[in-house]
């Protein structure tokens, strides 16, 4: 028996920096909006351009991160499955 | 400064009654007939099931005394809703246990118990949800939107995420220790300054936290390798339910869902490879055959990709030394929110 998985660790390690990126993508959308732009109509489309590029964001990474993990962890089998029937 | 004194003396007492509870509801459960069968042993032995209600009626006795001894109102506020919450979702896994619930029904219910959540942002003028997740490279992001949009899931998501863990024995107990004594250790890691963590958030992580590890260490003495007890649904729900009350009213929902990495790749996994939700009794194909008390993966397409069933199915293995992999993994989920948890810290002093 491995003492350590290391594909495990690799996926987990993986999920963990999509994680980090995600989270600086969102720092770099919530920069308050330019105070000098004078039409609030302009303000308020930027406002909630950002709220929705946040949203998209999260909900792209959700969608991503369920499609990544079922792609990663179909494989990892799959690769198993090969090595158990190779030593077989 | 926050007073540890009674909430270790609490969570003390606590351990040792869910340690004494436990064989008399392991008693109860066998008198009315109330086992399952520990289906990864060579033997199938009959195991008591449900376990969970000790625990979990104690842990709420705890939050009970706690709303009494709280420091602050917004802490007594957060206790006031975490009580009921877990009293919901304990009546939920409750009935599930005894009567069953569909697998769809479920998490719809789990998502109504957390209406106390949005319903109850203050109490006596206090704020008690703080809509403002503190992120790494970010620190406290306004989110208002997107924050309650995605926080209707902070039950269901934790409580099921537990419940699809706990199929071998002491993993979801085990696991859970590992993850809420993370949550007590980032507290001490996150910075009291006022603005962003308050004393209260940080008072509340620690005992809820502190009083769950407990309770849960007096019922996993039962529930360890060889089991003689499972805690059910009321067990693991109102144990994931706990977790996702600290994420939201301890504001540390990014490390909680680094330290859940391990129970969400297992729920998602499943649920991908199922294509939606499904009952235990409702799959065509079990994940994992046992010979011999050593465990095999199933080799169909239609059986579900469990995180057992990938370990397996590179060495086919004992119970106990895939309970000890999965711990070791979390183990690992846990480190790297306590590294997410020192990043935030910095980003916080830093603004």
């Amino acid at each position: 028996m491995k003492k350590f998985n290391i594909p495990f660790l690799f996926v987990l390690t993986g999920v963990w920096l999509i994680l980090l990126a995600l989270c600086a993508l969102i720092g770099y959308l919530i920069v308050p909006v330019d105070p000098s732009i004078n039409s609030q109509l302009l303000r308020l489309i930027i406002s909630a351009g950002k709220v929705g590029l946040s949203l998209t964001a999260i909900l792209i990474w959700l969608y991503g991160w369920y499609r990544t993990m079922d792609i990663l962890l179909k494989f990892e089998f799959y690769l198993s499955e090969e090595a158990n029937s190779t030593n077989d | 400064m926050i007073d540890h004194l009674p909430m270790i003396l609490i969570a003390f007492f606590g351990m040792i009654a869910s340690f004494l509870i436990t064989p008399l509801i392991i008693n109860y459960m066998r008198s009315i007939g109330k086992v399952g069968i520990d289906v990864h042993k060579k033997e199938r032995p009959e195991i008591a099931e449900s376990g969970g209600i000790g625990f979990m009626f104690i842990f709420i006795v705890i939050i009970g005394i706690g709303i009494i001894i709280a420091p602050s109102t917004a802490v007594r506020g957060k206790l006031i809703l975490s009580l009921v919450i877990l009293t919901v979702v304990t009546l939920i896994g409750l009935y599930d246990d005894f009567r069953g619930l569909s697998a769809k029904m479920k998490p719809l219910l789990l998502l109504i118990a957390a209406f106390p959540v949005y319903v109850f942002r203050q109490f006596n003028g206090v704020d008690i949800a703080v809509p403002r997740p503190v992120l790494p490279f970010v620190g406290a992001a306004q989110l208002t939107i997107v924050y309650w949009a995605l926080a209707i899931f902070v039950i269901s998501i934790p409580a099921n995420a537990s419940n699809m863990m706990d199929t071998m024995n002491g993993l979801m107990s085990g696991s859970s220790i590992i993850i809420l004594l993370t949550a007590f250790l980032a507290s001490f890691i996150m910075p009291i300054n006022g603005s962003v963590f308050t004393e209260g958030s940080m008072y509340f992580i620690r005992f809820m936290s502190l009083a769950m590890i407990a309770v849960l260490i007096g019922f996993w003495w039962y529930n360890r390798y060889p089991a003689t007890v499972f805690a059910g649904d009321t067990g693991s729900l109102g144990v994931g339910a706990t977790i996702g009350l600290i994420a939201i009213y301890g504001q540390i929902e990014f490390v909680m869902v680094v330290a859940l990495l391990v129970h969400i790749m297992n729920s998602f996994s499943i649920i991908s490879s199922l294509g939606g939700l499904q009952e235990r009794h409702e799959m065509k194909e079990r994940p994992v055959r046992v010979e011999d008390g050593v465990i095999y993966p199933s080799k169909k397409e239609e059986a579900p990709i469990t995180l057992i069933r990938l370990l397996v199915a590179r060495e086919p293995t004992t119970e106990d030394q895939v309970i000890r992999q999965i711990l070791g993994l979390v183990i690992y989920s846990c480190l790297l929110a306590l590294l997410s948890a020192y990043i935030i810290r910095l980003e916080v002093l830093r603004a």
